[in-house]
Parts: structure tokens; C-alpha cells; sequence
């Protein structure tokens, strides 16, 4: 009886048990770091590996196709290495670690196929998956935020690990050289033809991959059926995660309200395009086909074989999705899409409220969107707003515009009035700030947000109310009208002074300011007044430096203008520098593969890395690059404050100069704390080469014999341009105090230039200032 | 010279003067010493301009001072052949013979992405020359000995490019104008007689080299 109670209280307890796994605890969640011993594969420099790569290529083939076998493991390994060594990927996390173990569980019976396999979660918001030559398999964070079970991971790993042992990417390499160059298949064909061709036979490599995919699917008793649910994420993939509702009700608070012409009622809903038909121009079969022949394949399974949803663990897969969840809300804002950002964060939060990661997430896109609203755009300029917020935002509508739920908060956030945002903004990184006091990034940004409001928008506390009487009285102007009485949606203040903000003449605000009643109860907080006259201190104090510059005469204003530009470009004295990720990369034009040599950009980079070393140690001041190449498998630290300094870069391209960035103060504090200087530089060479023009006017002009050594030179050597720029930042300020750039044209792109724009750069960054 | 000497000195203070806390240059070598050759048109036809040169040979020694500077100091010697309608009837071919004393300031361009000692440059240069004209007709028996010497200073403007190879050997190439400024006036030694038509003569073949000229350069830095 007793055993029967407990049976039956388990039965009725069991939907909850299932719905806690599928809501997992996330109160204390960190962002998704590496961890552990990196691994050989990013360690390696590329042309080890491109060399132990080579020994694989057939030599019972022409040499053609040898030439063309040995290029591509040059291109795939360098184009590996750009994704490792980018701070993009991640190693030994959590989420890194439980896809692995799906592969552990689909390769179970294929040990040297699986010992050749590396997995890397891909730190980036599009859907997609990809395999490459060497066994490294890319999955994004996007499509684990996607997936319904392990199954449907299962069934994308194993599509990717049959491209990987058929050796589709270099299979379709050679394919391309041979289209290119019209041979066996695609001779006597136009190059249309040829074209069509080649994507014709990357279709079949696809759905050889979801043939044999599904088969290990089965074999290793994952659920088939999987395989369906795996395609529905393919043919959502260009659309968010979700689609649930935006109401402004987010940003507003008691005594108010935004206009509701900011809130878009008529959005473009998801139109999934499943054509039945491929397109001819795809590398990819359509969804419609692919869906199609796996299903002829159900038909083909013996008896019941329908296999488990879960193998290697239902928690852990709930866990690794809502973690993707958490951190795509980053990735957007990281990629400069706040927008998008706070509607994943906030559909999200729909499931967490309140939840530490996601409240300080959200309060960092606000403040960007405010830094930008602020300092760009004014809000009667909308289209360009809307252009130079959204461009990227990209979530595959027609016109590249957002679609769904996601269109509606992009647009109001597009569309609310700079004050408007301003004080709402205020308000919301105040509310997190009460909830999360000790938090330093936190108040940092509350403070920025009210130095914004008071600098960039001359509002002083004085603007507020401290009483409602004056809203509740607006309010009730509706009362006394029959027609718009109607439209009072609920029986509260906000709801009437909606109506009025909406319908009734700008006079019946009598003056106020729809956003003066947000802070009424703050108003009563000291704490709140306090920060709110510290910004308001401030924005005082620059008023008068303004000033100042204004009674200037035009010469003192260029002494001024001469010592910024010094500043900026002459010597620093410091004593440490960081480079984050070096770039050197060679364009030639007058080869193929996309004009990139990467021969050269490999040797180059290395050159770099070794001049930076030489003429620091030379000058004597200490230089550490932080790259994988120059790590070894203990320094996992460095590789994730490579990741760290790679988005705090990305940041600062979303930026203007002077804008305070949304990044997180406190980690930077560790960062230059952990190196021992606050100055880390981005850095970037690229050198090309291209054909001269004008080769016959260039002949000719030999006749006139005293330039002919010159005219001789240039007719017989390509054209050279060497591109040089570095940028030294203050990580704790945020501000750039060293630039150079160099536009070095038409002139050889010689090693001794390389080494000479390295010691200038270590030279200028380590002499003392000029008094 | 006593003046060159004493004015390679002071330049010599400068430098060292003017070296910051951190050696700049090439790595911090900053000494450039270079053979230079150098082609000039001949004076006279048009023929002669495309087709017939005087050449210059010297040696310079170059100072790095700054990011985009260097100054240097050259000596050239050369030998300006005469028009092949002289060149038979005067002694010694009717060849002015001479040197060149330089004072050079080069500034590498840094909107071209120059930065010194490498890259595009621009550099202006003081020079003095003395020369010789021997005018001595191999023709009249007996031989009347004129020799005419000239002092001259002129100015130049020269454009060019300057690499390294190998961290050590330097290399340069680039274009000269330029023009006598001043003129310290001839001085005959000699029996013999010089015609107006001879003076005039000399100092156009004077100018034609200093008016236009092609260099090229090849040394070492330290």
C-alpha cells in the first residue's frame, strides 16, 4: 500500500521532476570559459600542421591534382587556424565538453575515427555546423540554442562526421580546381554550366552526408526521428530562437508610459521558404529534398527500432542549451546588435526573472543603445537610427531586416525619443543596481547612464516630479471624454495617461514632460539623489573646460590640436605592452583563391611576431603577445583572455572614440592587473600585390633613356602596397593612447620595412613623453 | 675643406645632440655610408641629352636624426666630357674635371608611408664644386696652356626611395634638379686666351649636370 502510494505520488510528481530538468538552475551562472590543457590542435602552428598534413597527399595522381591537394591543406589549415586562434572558439567548456561526449556515444564502435575528431563550440549567434578536413567540427553556440533533444545533435554530428571521413571538403576542392580549369567532367562546357555543375555535385556530398548520418544515427540507437527535427532547425535557422512576445511594458514603470507609436503593431511574421525544389545556385539540397529522402529511409528500419531521445544525459542537455541561451544574449551585443540583444535577453529573462547574468547583460545593451542614441543620431533621424543599429541585425527576412517578435524591439527601440530612452534607461540600471548593489560594473553603468542623461541631455533632477498628482490629473482627462474613455485598456493611472499621450493634444500634457513622473519614488532615496547629483556635478564641470575652449584664441586652440595629435601619435613611456592576436595577411591579386597568399601571411605573421619580440627586448620594454602560437597547453588563462580582449576590441569597433564602452570594467581592472599593464594594442599589417596598369605606355615611355631604369623596373615588377596599423588602448579608460597608420604605396613589402615599422612602434611606445 | 671639416664637426655635435633616449634609425643603426654613382645629360644637342651622359662617382656618409630625417655629407668627383665637336681639338678630350662637396637634409615622406631610413624621400642639398676646364687647343703648335677653374655653389632638389636588405646593405635610386646659385667667378691660369664663347660654354655643361640628374646608391648602414 505504502509502495503504491509512493508509486503513484512519483507518477503525479513526475511532469514537475521533468519540467526541473528542463529548467535548469542558472542563479549563479558564469560566462562559458576554457578550461583545462589546451589541446595540441590549437597549439600547433600552421605549418606544422600543413606540413604533417601533407604527407597524406596521393602521389599515385597527376601532379595537377597533387599541386591542388597540396594547396588545399595549406588554405584549410590556415583557415582552421584564423577560426582557433580567433577567440571565437572555446575549449574544455562545459557545453565543448557535452557535445563531445554525443560524439563519444555516436562513434562508440569507430575509436580511430573518434580519435581524430575535435569538437569546438563556436562562440557565434548564426545556426550552423561544419566540419573541416583535419577533423575539427565547429558547432555554434546559435544551434545549441536551437536543439529539442540529443538526438537532434547527434544527428548534426554525424552529418558532419560523414563529410569528414569521405573527405568532402577536399573532394569538393578538387572538384573546383577541375571546374575551374574545365577538366574531366566539366570540359566542354561553358563555365555556367560548369558552375551549376560543381554545386550539383556538393548537393550529392550533402545528402550523402544526411544518408550516412541518419545510418549512425540508428546505429548508435539515437531516436531517427531526430533527423526531422534537426531539418525544422534548418529551415528556422535564419530566424531567433523565439518568437515570444515584446511588450514596452519592459521599460516602463508606475506614472510611465512610452507612446505607443513606438510599438509597432503590424510585424512580418516568420515565412519559412521550403521550397520542394533546389535551388540551383546552393550547395545545399533544399530542406523540402533532404527531408524527403531521409524520411524514404524510416521505411527501411527493422522492427522497433526506435531509438533513445537522450544517451548521454537529459540534465546536461537542458543545462547546455539554456547556457546558450544565456550566452547568445552576449553574442549579440558583442557583435553590436543590442537591440536583438535585449529581445533574446528579455525572452529569456521570461524563464530566469531577475537572474543576475541576464539583468547585467541586459543593462549593458541598454547602456550601448543610449551610448548610440547619444552620441550619433537624433531620434528625428530615424532612418539612419534604424540603418546604423540594425545593420547586421540580420535575421533573414527579404530586405535584411528583422522579422517577428524581434522586429517589434528593434523597431521600439528604434523609434523611442532620445529623453524618452534616456530616462527609461535610467530607470531599469537603477532598478538592477538596488537588486544588485554590490556589483561594480553594475553601478559603473548606472553611473554612465545618469552622467548620459545629465551631459548628454541636460536633465537635472529638477525635471522630475515628486508626485503623481499632476500624471493621475492628466490621466483623468479621459474620463470626461466618451470616445476615448473606450480605449482605456485597464483601470489604472498609466493606463489613462496613455490614452491622453496618445490621442489628445499636445496641450493636454500641460506642459510636463510625458517621462517627468518616472523617478517619484526614487526621488525619495538618497542614495538615488546622491549618484544623480554626482552626474550632474560632472556634467557641470565639463561645461565650464567648454567654456574655457570657447574664449581660446585660434592659436591657442592649434597648440591645444598639436599637443592632442603628439599626444596621440608620439612617444609614451610605458613599460608593458599586451598585443592581442597580431594580423598580417598578404593579398595578391594575381593569384587565385580569393587573392589571399596565405603562404605568405603564415611566413609574414611569423616575421612580425619576431621583430615585435626583437625590438622590444632591443629597446627595453617588455612585450607579450597573446597568441596560441605562443602559448603552450597550460596556459588556458591566456587563451580565454584572448577571447575576453577579442570581444573588448570587437566592442571598441562598435564604438566611436570617446564613447564609454559597454564593457565590463571590473574584468578589464583583473586583466591589467594579471599583466601588469593596462596597455594592449590591436594590431594589423597587410600587404598586397597586384599587376600595374599601363604596360604600353610604360614601354613607350623607355624611348625617354634617362628614366629608363625606373620605367624598366616598374614594367617588369608588380605593383606593391603595404597597409600598417596599431592602436593602444587603456583597457580600464576604454581610450586610445597611441595610433599609428601607414599607407606605405607602391613600395616593396620588405622584411627590413616590416622590422623597421615594429622597432618605430616599440620605439614610440616606450620613450618618455615629451614635457 | 678647412670649412667642410669644421662643418662635419658641428654636424657631427648635432647628431649626437639630437640622439633621444632611444636609438632610432634602422634598428637603432643609424650611420650610413654609401657609394654613389650618379648620370647626368650632356650639354649641347638634343641627341647628346638621351643618348650622351656624364657620369659622377662619390662616396657620402648619411646621419638617421629623426623619424623622418636624415642629414649627410657627400664628396663626388666627376669628369664632363666635352661636345664631340670639341672633344678632339682640346686637351685632355676638353674634359672638366671637378669634385663636389655636399651638404645634404633628406626627409623621408610620411604621407607615402616613408619612415627613415626607409622609403620614399625627399631631400635638398647644398653643394659646392670647384672645377677645371683645360682649354689648351691640341691643334695650335705650340701648345698655349689655359686651364680655367670655377667655384660654384649650387642647390639641389632630389626625390627618391631608400631600402635594407639583408639588416645591413643599403640601397637608393632617385632623381635630382637642381641649379647654380652662386658663382665665385673663373680664375685662368695660363698663357693662353679664353674666348667669352668657351667661358659661356663651360658653365652651361656646369649647369646641364647640376639642372637634372639620375642617382643611384649602395652601402652599408651601422
Amino acid at each position: 500500500m505504502v509502495k503504491r502510494f509512493f508509486a503513484a505520488s512519483l507518477w503525479l510528481l513526475l511532469p514537475f521532476l521533468v519540467m526541473a530538468q528542463q529548467v535548469p538552475n542558472m542563479d549563479n551562472y558564469q560566462p562559458a570559459r576554457s578550461s583545462g590543457d589546451l589541446p595540441q590542435d590549437v597549439l600547433q602552428t600552421t605549418t606544422e600542421k600543413y606540413e604533417h598534413s601533407k604527407a597524406k597527399i596521393n602521389t599515385g595522381q597527376s601532379e595537377e591534382l597533387q599541386k591542388a591537394e597540396d594547396n588545399f591543406y595549406l588554405q584549410t589549415n590556415y583557415q582552421v587556424d584564423q577560426i582557433l586562434h580567433s577567440g571565437t572558439i572555446m575549449v574544455g567548456d562545459s557545453m565543448g565538453m557535452y557535445v563531445n561526449r554525443v560524439a563519444d556515444s555516436l562513434l562508440a564502435n569507430d575509436p580511430v575515427t573518434r580519435a581524430q575528431i575535435n569538437i569546438y563550440i563556436l562562440r557565434s549567434a548564426a545556426v550552423n555546423a561544419f566540419a573541416t578536413d583535419r577533423g575539427s567540427i565547429f558547432v555554434t553556440i546559435g544551434l545549441l540554442t536551437r536543439l529539442h533533444n540529443e538526438a537532434e545533435l547527434a544527428y548534426v554530428l554525424a552529418h558532419e562526421i560523414v563529410h569528414y571521413k569521405r573527405r568532402h571538403v577536399l573532394t569538393g576542392y578538387i572538384e573546383g580546381v577541375q571546374m575551374q580549369k574545365g577538366d574531366g567532367q566539366y570540359a566542354a562546357t561553358t563555365f555556367e554550366n560548369r558552375y551549376l555543375k560543381k554545386h550539383s555535385y556538393a548537393r550529392n556530398q550533402e545528402t550523402q552526408a544526411d544518408e550516412e548520418g541518419f545510418d549512425m544515427l540508428v546505429a548508435s540507437n539515437y531516436d531517427p526521428r531526430a533527423a526531422m527535427g534537426a531539418f525544422d532547425i534548418l529551415s528556422m535557422a535564419d530566424f531567433p530562437f523565439t518568437d515570444t512576445l515584446f511588450s514596452k511594458t519592459l521599460f516602463e514603470a508606475p506614472n510611465f508610459v512610452f507612446p505607443s507609436e513606438y510599438y509597432t503593431d503590424t510585424i512580418k511574421r516568420y515565412r519559412i521558404d521550403d521550397a520542394e525544389e533546389d535551388n540551383d545556385l546552393s550547395t545545399h539540397p533544399s530542406v523540402y529534398k533532404r527531408r524527403k529522402n531521409i524520411r524514404k529511409r524510416f521505411g527501411k528500419l527493422e522492427g522497433d527500432t526506435l531509438g533513445a531521445k537522450f544517451l548521454v544525459s537529459e540534465s546536461m542537455f537542458y543545462r547546455v542549451k539554456m547556457m546558450a541561451r544565456f550566452e547568445e544574449t552576449a553574442l549579440w551585443a558583442n557583435e553590436g546588435d543590442y537591440a536583438e540583444s535585449i529581445y533574446i535577453n528579455q525572452s529569456v529573462q521570461k524563464t530566469y526573472p531577475g537572474n543576475f547574468y541576464l539583468e547585467k547583460e541586459m543593462v549593458r545593451s541598454i547602456y550601448a543603445v543610449t551610448i548610440k542614441k547619444n552620441t550619433a543620431f537624433s531620434y528625428e533621424n530615424l532612418q539612419e537610427l534604424l540603418d546604423a543599429l540594425f545593420s547586421g541585425g540580420v535575421v533573414g527576412s527579404d530586405d535584411d531586416r528583422p522579422t517577428g517578435e524581434m522586429e517589434r524591439t528593434t523597431s521600439f527601440v528604434g523609434k523611442t525619443d532620445r529623453d524618452g530612452w534616456n530616462v527609461a534607461a535610467a530607470k531599469y540600471a537603477w532598478g538592477v543596481h538596488k537588486k544588485f548593489p554590490e556589483d561594480a560594473d553594475i553601478t559603473f553603468w548606472c553611473e554612465a547612464l545618469f552622467r548620459q542623461l545629465t551631459v548628454e541631455n541636460d536633465v537635472r533632477l529638477k525635471d522630475f516630479s515628486k508626485n503623481d498628482s499632476l500624471f493621475v490629473l492628466i490621466g483623468n482627462k479621459v474620463l470626461s471624454d466618451t470616445a476615448l474613455i473606450k480605449k482605456v485598456k485597464s483601470n489604472t493611472p498609466e493606463a489613462r495617461f496613455q490614452v491622453v499621450l496618445d490621442n489628445m493634444h499636445e496641450d493636454s500634457l500641460q506642459g510636463v514632460k510625458y517621462w517627468e513622473f518616472i523617478f517619484i519614488d526614487e526621488l525619495k532615496d538618497t542614495t538615488f539623489t546622491e549618484m544623480f547629483r554626482r552626474a550632474m556635478n560632472y556634467a557641470d564641470s565639463l561645461e565650464i573646460v567648454d567654456d574655457a575652449e570657447e574664449f581660446m584664441s585660434a592659436k591657442e586652440r592649434k597648440k591645444a590640436k598639436d599637443e592632442r595629435t603628439e599626444g596621440l601619435y608620439g612617444p609614451q613611456g610605458l613599460q608593458k605592452v599586451v598585443f592581442v592576436n597580431p594580423i598580417y595577411q598578404t593579398y595578391d591579386s594575381r593569384i587565385d583563391n580569393g587573392d589571399l597568399d596565405v603562404r605568405k601571411s603564415i611566413n609574414g605573421r611569423f616575421a612580425m611576431m619576431h621583430a615585435m619580440t626583437e625590438s622590444a627586448s632591443d629597446i627595453g620594454i617588455t612585450c607579450d603577445i597573446l597568441d596560441p602560437e605562443n602559448m603552450d597547453s597550460s596556459n588556458v588563462d591566456k587563451f580565454n583572455d584572448l577571447m575576453i580582449m577579442s570581444d573588448w576590441f570587437a566592442q571598441k569597433g562598435n564604438f566611436k572614440e570617446n564613447d564609454p564602452l559597454p564593457v565590463q570594467q571590473e574584468q578589464m581592472k583583473k586583466m591589467a592587473e594579471k599583466y601588469g599593464t593596462r596597455y594592449f594594442v590591436w594590431s594589423a599589417y597587410y600587404t598586397s600585390r597586384s599587376p600595374r596598369g599601363g604596360k604600353v605606355v610604360r614601354a613607350l615611355s623607355m624611348a625617354f633613356v634617362p628614366l629608363a631604369p625606373f620605367t624598366a623596373y616598374r614594367l617588369f615588377t608588380p605593383r606593391e602596397d603595404v597597409y600598417f596599423v596599431a592602436v593602444c588602448y587603456d583597457i580600464i579608460t576604454g581610450k586610445m593612447v597611441w595610433a599609428v597608420q601607414r599607407e606605405i604605396t607602391n613600395q616593396k613589402a620588405t622584411n627590413a620595412r616590416l622590422k623597421l615599422q615594429m622597432y618605430d612602434m616599440m620605439r614610440m611606445l616606450a620613450s618618455p613623453k615629451k614635457d | 675643406m678647412r670649412n667642410f671639416i669644421i662643418l662635419a664637426l658641428c654636424l657631427c655635435a648635432f647628431m649626437i645632440h639630437a640622439t633621444p633616449p632611444i636609438k632610432g634609425g634602422y634598428l637603432g643603426k643609424r650611420i650610413i655610408v654609401c657609394a654613389e654613382g650618379s648620370y647626368s645629360p650632356n650639354y649641347s644637342s638634343v641627341r647628346d641629352i638621351l643618348l650622351s651622359y656624364n657620369l659622377q662617382y662619390g662616396a657620402n656618409i648619411h646621419f638617421v636624426t629623426g623619424r623622418f630625417s636624415q642629414v649627410g655629407l657627400s664628396y663626388n668627383i666627376y669628369s664632363l666630357g666635352a661636345h664631340n665637336r670639341y672633344n678632339e681639338e682640346l686637351s685632355d678630350s676638353g674634359k672638366i674635371k671637378g669634385y663636389q662637396l655636399g651638404l645634404t637634409y633628406r626627409k623621408f615622406r610620411k604621407k607615402k608611408g616613408g619612415l627613415a631610413p626607409i622609403g620614399k624621400f625627399i631631400d635638398i642639398s647644398l653643394n659646392y664644386h670647384a672645377d677645371q676646364y683645360n682649354v689648351s687647343y691640341e691643334t695650335f703648335r705650340p701648345l698655349v696652356p689655359v686651364i680655367v677653374s670655377s667655384k660654384t655653389v649650387s642647390a639641389s632638389i632630389g626625390l627618391g626611395s631608400q631600402g635594407i636588405f639583408w639588416d645591413r646593405v643599403v640601397a637608393n635610386a632617385g632623381v635630382r634638379f637642381g641649379s647654380p646659385i652662386y658663382t665665385f667667378g673663373l680664375e685662368k691660369e695660363g698663357t693662353g686666351y679664353i674666348s667669352g664663347g668657351e667661358a659661356s660654354y663651360m658653365q652651361k655643361r656646369l649647369q646641364y649636370k647640376d639642372y637634372f640628374s639620375v642617382f643611384f646608391g649602395v652601402g652599408i648602414i651601422l
